[in-house]
């Protein structure tokens, strides 16, 4: 740093003059000793004050240099000492230290100037940009020393008022210089004119040497520091966010810890009054979390939330608006809820939404208790908050669905045991079902000799009697002739009898193990089971004689048409009419008349691409060990002779095998049993087209 | 020249019933029956047919080695002028519809009635006399 003042002024041609004269000194006579002596002598003085002087303004320097080394950040306190320094050792009026910022001079300490002498007028006259002919100002506009030995010498000087209000003559300044430009500038002031020597001038310059280091030092530290709160909050922030992503991976399924945590933490990071977490549905805005909320505005929000998002809060607006809503002041936002924020008692407000996809899934809000901005890095933490948070829907939604994926194949794997077993079941069935068509044909050929020769066998005994009658015998051989004949035509007839009724189950095994059936086309379901209602009911009145029941219809019109085998559903409701005819009828008889009432009710209902068919009896019901086997071949509950225990085993086939559909059973022992079939409207080219064997 | 029902079945038991259900008629004359074990013999006794008029011929289906269905045509092919009666156990359409596109006059369900049989060889019997 280079600063030869080259301003005006006596002391520099003092100064210079002294060191040529005691070089150009020499022995003589003795007024020329005594001129010499009273030269040296003066000299003496001279250096002595000199050397006083070095060692004071050493003292200043060194006090200075004190000060900024102690208190490294308070640079005003540097200019203080400086002032004083700079006044002591340049002898009277008043000094100051100003500062420019490149643009305008600012007041940074002043030195025995009292009110009384002006020093409001002085510090009026700052902030000021630099004056033309000031000497702070042009020290500062020059980069070089100023130095006005009287400013009443000077045309125009631009501060008349100070000079007025003041009452100054010399003013003397000097830049601080970094990089070679001015931030600031020392100015001692004198009343008199001509008041400060070049000497002077010099140690100001150290002294402004010193503020600048002062200036720096203190700006560093500053800058030192501010780094050092920004990595501080930096790591705050950074352990808060990890501490929500720890929260995040420890608890994957449930999203409310993690919103906590956030609450927390920007409660604590923003200096706030309060933190809500919101989710938004889409349409409505539902509170999620809250930190430090007063009771009455929880209240107020359980009663007014879910609600529509609108702009009178900021988690309204970032969901609306997709971005950060920041309400500095919600007093002088006239769209903001007052309401809410006087009763939570805060002032300024900030929601950053959270974004799936750029969809706002919910936003994060924070309010202060006083109306100030919050900083960039809040946002910047409340968005990284935001972040996470979505993060942790997703993954608890990813892990929602997981398990409903996992359930959903469990249940799939749970209907294919299901489904497994049927067919196991099923194909027991059939298989058993071909071994009774094999057996029931072996069966059918004897069987038939067996009708056929004993019927023939009864028309033999009657010739062989006709026969016997034309010989001549004795009346007691003719009887016992005749009674063994007879004795033989009984057994025959039972012979016949018998095998008519094995003939009876071989047909029926035949049936349920039968190649195809008749041709299946969209019937009427209601006129099939009128159909069969009607054939049943004959049927048995015919059968037995004094057989009654009321039957009860409740035929859905929209049970309409399904493709089915019309024949083979005929023969299963036959068949379980039958049965309720028969249930009933027991009843009745176990009962002894009383005032049971037969019933018999067939019902029907539309259930879309299904069709449902009831039939329900109030009869004697279906103990739960029979139960369980009542759809198996061959199992009958009925006395020899009456069933042949094919009935519901083969409607179990034609309703499940044919027509893909199902048949369940419910029945309460002495009370009723119900049927309930149900089968897909395209039953027959959904089941197996009636191929069963 | 003797009128002759000719009977393939492999149920041996079959000829001693039909004697028995047809004894009137046979004590009377009227026609004669032969029985057939197989197809083959069927066909053979077809061919040799000599000194008496084959009215009917009833046949079973279900028999070991040449099946009622397979004789069918061969015996029509042989004697087109005598009527075949097929005799099943299993009275479904399709089996039905192959007898009668193989040529049969028609389809009798075991047990066999009688009754219609009769009336089918009286018939015959009749137009032949």
């Amino acid at each position: 740093m280079t600063r030869r003042a080259t301003t005006g002024g006596k002391a520099g041609k003092a100064r210079r003059g002294n060191t040529k004269s005691r070089r150009t000194g020499h022995l003589g006579s003795a007024s020329t000793l005594q001129k010499q002596l009273r030269e040296r002598t003066r000299e003496l003085v001279e250096s002595r004050k000199q050397l006083a002087e070095a060692l004071e303004q050493q003292a200043a320097t060194s006090e200075i240099l004190g000060v900024i080394s102690k208190s490294p950040t308070r640079v005003e306190r540097v200019f203080e000492i400086i002032a004083v320094n700079a006044l002591r050792l340049c002898g009277s009026g008043w000094s100051g230290v100003m500062l420019f910022n490149g643009e305008t001079i600012e007041l940074a300490a002043i030195h025995n100037l009292s009110e009384f002498d002006g020093a409001g007028a002085l510090r009026r006259s700052f902030p000021r940009k630099p004056s033309r002919t000031g000497a702070t100002d042009r020290a500062i506009s020059t980069n070089r020393p100023c130095y006005i030995a009287d400013v009443s010498a000077i045309d125009q000087y631009d501060h008349p008022e100070l000079v007025q209000s003041i009452g100054y003559r010399s003013i003397l300044s000097v830049p601080m210089l970094r990089g070679g430009q001015a931030v600031g500038a020392i100015s001692i002031v004198a009343k008199a004119a001509n008041a400060f020597s070049e000497r002077q001038q010099a140690l100001l310059c150290t002294f402004a040497d010193q503020a600048v280091i002062a200036i720096e030092n203190a700006r560093l530290f500053d800058e030192v520091r501010q780094r050092t709160d920004d990595l501080s909050e930096s790591l705050e922030y950074q352990t808060a966010t990890s501490e929500v992503l720890n929260v995040i991976s420890r608890s994957p399924t449930n999203v409310q810890p993690v919103f906590d945590a956030i609450c927390e933490s920007a409660s604590r990071l923003c200096d706030a009054v309060f933190s809500v977490v919101w989710r938004y549905d889409g349409d409505l805005l539902h509170y999620a979390a809250s930190h430090n909320f007063t009771r009455e505005v929880l209240d107020n929000i359980f009663k007014t939330y879910p609600k529509r998002p609108d702009r009178s809060v900021a988690a309204g607006r970032a969901i609306l608006d997709g971005r950060i809503a920041h309400v500095p002041d919600m007093l002088a936002d006239p769209e903001y809820s007052h309401e809410l924020a006087l009763a939570g008692n805060w002032r300024a407000s900030l929601a950053v939404p959270m974004l799936r996809d750029g969809k706002p899934v919910g936003a994060i809000s924070v309010g202060k208790a006083e109306a100030v901005p919050f900083s960039e890095r809040q946002m910047q933490l409340l968005t990284t908050f935001a972040d996470q948070a979505v993060i942790a829907i997703e993954n608890a939604r990813l892990f929602d669905e997981v398990q409903a994926r996992t359930r959903e194949l469990a249940t799939s794997l749970e209907d294919l045991r299901t489904t497994q077993d049927r067919l196991v079941q099923t194909e027991k069935l059939a298989s058993l079902g071909q071994l009774t068509a094999g057996i029931a044909h072996e069966i059918k050929n004897p069987l038939n000799f067996v009708n056929n020769f004993s019927g023939v066998s009864v028309e033999l005994i009657d010739e062989l009697q006709a026969t016997l009658g034309t010989i001549k015998a004795d009346d007691k051989t003719v009887a016992e002739i005749s009674e063994l004949a007879d004795t033989l035509r009984g057994n025959l007839d039972k012979i016949v009898q018998h095998g008519k009724r094995a003939d009876a189950i071989v047909k029926n095994m035949l049936q349920h193990s039968r190649q195809g059936s008749a041709e299946h086309r969209p019937a009427d379901i209601n006129a099939l089971v009128e159909e069969s209602l009607n054939l049943a009911y004959h049927g048995a009145r015919a059968e037995k004689q004094g057989f009654n029941i009321t039957l009860k219809r409740s035929l859905d019109p929209a049970a309409g048409e399904a493709d089915v085998f019309p024949q083979d559903i005929t023969r299963v409701l036959l068949n379980l009419i039958s049965n309720g005819f028969y249930a009933a009828t027991r009843r009745k008889a176990e009962g002894n008349g009383g005032d049971y009432k037969p019933v018999l009710a067939a019902s029907t209902r539309d259930l879309g691409d299904r069709v449902e068919i009831r039939i329900r009896d109030n009869g004697t019901g279906i103990p739960p060990e029979v139960k369980e086997q009542i759809f198996n071949p061959f199992f009958t509950t009925k006395p020899a002779g009456e069933g042949t225990g094919l009935g519901l085993s083969i409607s179990h086939d034609i309703i499940v095998k044919q027509h893909g559909g199902s048949i369940e059973v419910d029945t309460r022992p002495g009370e009723f049993t119900e049927f309930r079939i149900v089968f897909p409207r395209k039953a027959a080219t959904l089941g197996e087209g009636g191929a069963l064997a | 020249m003797s009128l002759l029902v000719l009977v393939v079945d492999d149920e041996p038991d079959v000829e001693e019933l039909f004697r028995q259900q047809f004894r009137r008629d046979l004590r009377a004359g009227r026609f004669i029956m032969e029985f057939a074990r197989s197809g083959d013999m069927a066909l053979q006794r077809i061919g040799e047919a000599e000194g008496v008029s084959i009215i009917l011929i009833l046949s079973d289906i279900n028999m070991p080695g040449m099946t009622g269905l397979e004789l069918l045509p061969r015996a029509k092919a042989a004697r087109p002028d005598v009527s075949v009666i097929m005799i099943t156990a299993y009275g479904d359409a399709d089996t039905k519809q192959k007898a009668l596109e193989g040529g049969a006059e028609g389809l009798l369900t075991k047990p066999i009635d009688f009754g219609a049989l009769r009336s089918e060889i009286d018939m015959r019997v009749q137009r032949a006399a």
